[in-house]
């Protein structure tokens, strides 16, 4: 068996195989002892035609269909051994030749990523300034959570707490609605009861019925009052005065937070709290960015067949599994008034980059060598038991069962799956966000750290026993010394 | 006295079935012969057909069986033929080509 192997863009190998006729032979009988099954030739019962009756009822060529049937797909399987060819679609054959037999076949195969020199890719993280203003907005909405309300004698004001008896009506609504000791803040910027009610409240007295009308916006969410007038009658009882706590010491400790127990240190808190959210709120944004920038310095070379089957999987989700079906996927077309080569067209692009990512960041898992132990696979099910556990968590049964659904080989996998991603894309974040680079500084500085996390001792001879961030950190900090 | 038939009318059609091709392979071919064709002459007409030395022939009348339909009337009858068994020297063989 003779295999000519050659390569193909669009990641497709082709392979030319030739096969010896002693082996076309044995298989043309066993198309024979087949198809003699199956064709009724007169005079012969079934199953007992002789190659040469046969050969001549159903043609010579027939016949070397039916053994290619057989021997090309077995020819094909080897030729993949051999050639050591990891396909990842089925082949397209064509006859060649016959004598001697030529099967060619044109298969796709694993994509060939190549990241180039992805260490140097730089992008800035986009920087998260937190305002003193946020950080006293912050401060006072925990002030409030531990606010005191104190009766006072006079109008109402901005912030007071108000407790009164309230009849509200709308034009074209017959029955006012009424309402007895309720109890409210007034707050700039809230809605109680409806828009415009709040504001029209400052400056009243208490003890005293008033009368207030106002028109409702044009554009208010229900259609059947919007722009109609509100009538109400108010008596307010009680007019009480939030006090905030003071902003010491004692107050910090009495919030119970841990490791907080000065007042500049819940500043601290605060401000670090709002920073890491808004940086989470940042970072998927930045990913994408960045995972996008990998895309294009990349080169991709993957077969036409990843990208069909992406659309087929979004058409699958899309339209709720109801492709599993032929029936089902016409009545879904026809809903969403597409037809199918419509929609695979539109969503070619979409599913094109989807598999674009997909394969640098998978490359990107190679090349970093990302593992992930079992141990952190246990830690993740624990974290998200936990979550899901919610107020059970308290209960160990109910964290078990919990754990349970996760902890099965089909969970194990797909959690170790998202874990690697989401470790690749850590280190990509970690690599983009370096410094920009000044001529060669930033690579010699990745390759530095590249050693130091691969051994942590020759990095830094002086502190053998650090952990790997804090070898980390101070390969970070020999690239801004380099620069400087 | 037989009827002269000429040489060339004489042998119409191999006969090949799973039970020929068998005799086949012990030297002997089927033909169907014309039914007037008597033992000399379907050995002469081999002879000459397919460049052999015939050694012996064996002949019998086919008469197929009268079928009844549903009704129990016949549906016809099959034809009546001659069919002759001829035995060809040791090493030589007849290659049929019509047939297909």
């Amino acid at each position: 068996m003779a295999i000519t192997k050659e390569r193909l863009p669009r990641a497709r190998v082709s392979l030319e195989i030739e096969v010896d006729q002693e082996r076309v032979e044995k298989h043309m009988d066993r198309a024979v002892a087949r198809l003699s099954k199956q064709v009724r030739v007169p005079g012969f019962r079934p199953g007992k035609v002789p190659r040469r009756n046969l050969e001549r009822h159903v043609g010579t060529a027939a016949l070397l269909q039916e053994a290619l049937e057989e021997l090309v797909p077995e020819v094909y399987q080897e030729a993949l051994l051999s050639e050591e060819i990891d396909a990842i679609d089925q082949p397209e054959f064509s006859l060649k030749s016959t004598e001697p037999l030529v099967v060619t076949a044109i298969v796709p195969v694993r994509p060939d990523v190549d990241l180039k020199d992805y260490k140097s890719l730089r992008a800035p993280k986009p920087e998260v300034n937190i305002t003193e203003e946020q950080v006293s907005d912050a401060l006072t909405s925990i002030r409030r959570r531990h606010a005191v309300l104190e009766p006072v004698d006079r109008v109402v004001a901005w912030n007071d707490t108000v407790r009164a008896d309230v009849t509200v009506s709308v034009d074209g609504q017959a029955e006012p609605h009424v309402e007895e000791d309720a109890e409210f803040p007034v707050r700039e910027g809230s809605v109680v009861s409806l828009p415009g009610f709040v504001e029209k409240l400052i400056g009243l007295e208490r003890g005293v019925a008033h009368h207030i009308e106002f028109d409702l916006p044009e554009d208010f969410g229900a259609e059947e009052l919007a722009g109609k007038t509100a009538k109400y009658d108010i008596t307010i009882h009680e007019v009480k005065q939030e006090v905030l706590p003071e902003v010491d010491d004692e107050f910090v400790v009495s919030l119970d937070e841990e490791g907080v127990s000065t007042v500049a240190e819940m500043d601290a808190r605060i401000r670090s709290d709002l920073q890491s959210q808004a940086e989470r709120m940042l970072i998927g944004d930045y990913q994408d960015e960045i995972v996008d920038l990998l895309v294009a310095t990349a080169s991709l070379d993957y077969p036409e067949v990843l990208v069909d089957r992406e659309i087929d999987r979004i058409i699958d989700r899309e339209s709720n599994h109801a492709s599993h079906t032929p029936e089902g996927l016409n009545n879904w077309l026809n809903a969403v008034g597409k037809t199918l080569e419509g929609l695979r067209e539109e969503l070619k692009e979409r599913a094109d980059l989807t598999v674009r990512r997909a394969l640098v960041i998978g490359q990107l898992i190679e090349d970093e060598a990302i593992e992930v132990t079992d141990e952190m696979i246990d830690a993740e099910i624990d974290s998200l038991a936990g979550q899901m556990g919610g107020a059970g968590a308290s209960n160990p049964d109910s964290v078990a069962a919990i754990r349970g659904l996760f902890d099965t080989p089909d969970g194990r996998a797909s959690i170790k799956n998202q874990l690697i991603t989401k470790t690749a894309l850590e280190r990509l974040v970690e690599i983009c966000s370096q410094p920009e680079s000044e001529g060669d500084a930033a690579p010699r500085a990745s390759r530095r750290r590249r050693g130091a996390a691969a051994s942590s001792d020759e990095a830094t001879d002086d502190s053998v026993d650090e952990s790997a961030a804090t070898t980390e950190d101070g390969a970070e900090t020999t690239t801004e010394t380099t620069e400087a | 006295m037989p009827k002269e038939i000429h040489v060339y009318e004489v042998l119409r059609r191999p006969i090949v079935t799973e039970k020929s091709t068998l005799l086949a392979g012990h030297r002997q071919y089927v033909f169907e012969v014309a039914v007037g064709a008597n033992k000399p002459q379907i050995k002469a007409a081999v002879e000459k057909a397919f460049n052999v030395t015939v050694e012996t022939v064996n002949t019998t009348m086919a008469h197929g069986r009268r079928r009844k339909n549903k009704f129990g009337k016949s549906a016809g009858e099959p034809p009546v033929y001659k069919k002759a068994m001829v035995k060809v020297a040791p090493g030589q063989t007849i290659e049929f080509f019509e047939g297909v």
